[in-house]
């Protein structure tokens, strides 16, 4: 089973992108194949120099350095909405495949679900 | 071919971006307007260019009439048709998973 977890709002203003990053750990201990594709907003989840401290906050977003310890190696970010962030893949803390639109027709395609955080 | 029923349930004005995409489906997918989605179905120009994208792409587009009639919006688009629940759950028949935008 192939399941492609989405992200697509910004940290911090809401639980979306940690509710996603604790349903897809769950998914990989479970032995699925499992894959990210940050769009929209969601690609402020992976941006660098990301700091909590002096907030009631925890930086939840560091355990996304850890997904190849989970065997999460599947990254994807849609490339249109980093550019239009005034972002780029040196930004970001991880490494990530960019992906065009279609791309991610094709990436959707080729999974069996698709959850959307 | 496996196709996907791709739903989209925000107002146009907050999530253009994904209707710019056709929510990035394909060729033989189908797109459900659900909720405040269906909003955009009240202005002749709002969808103009989504209705015309998803035409081109072989794409096709429905919206939920029980939440158009609840909002009282009617439906400026010849190539929307209106799916009733019944059509909901046929079409999610139909395609082999859904995305829930």
């Amino acid at each position: 089973m192939k399941i492609l977890y989405v992200f697509s709002a910004g940290p911090y203003s809401n639980a979306r992108g940690q509710e996603g990053l604790d349903a897809m750990l769950m998914g990989a201990n479970f032995d699925l194949e499992v894959a990210a594709l940050f769009l929209h907003d969601g690609v402020f989840q992976l941006k660098s120099g990301q700091d909590a401290n002096g907030s009631e906050l925890k930086e939840f977003t560091k355990t996304y350095m850890a997904l190849s310890d989970f065997g999460i190696n599947d990254i994807y970010v849609h490339d249109q909405s980093l550019v239009a962030r005034g972002l780029d893949q040196d930004k970001l803390m991880i490494n990530t495949k960019m992906l065009d639109g279609k791309a991610i027709s094709d990436l959707i395609k080729q999974h069996d679900r698709v959850f959307v955080f | 071919m496996t196709t996907t029923l791709f739903t989209l349930s925000k107002s146009w004005l907050e999530s253009s971006w994904l209707f710019e995409q056709l929510g990035f489906a394909a060729a033989g997918d189908s797109i459900l307007l659900l909720q405040d989605a269906v909003l955009a179905l009240q202005s002749p120009i709002s969808l103009a260019s989504f209705v015309a994208k998803c035409d081109a792409n072989s794409i096709s587009v429905y919206a939920l009439a029980e939440d158009c009639q609840l909002r009282g919006v009617e439906n400026q688009y010849d190539s929307i048709k209106l799916a009733s629940y019944n059509d909901f759950v046929n079409l999610v028949g139909q395609h082999s998973k859904q995305v829930a935008w």
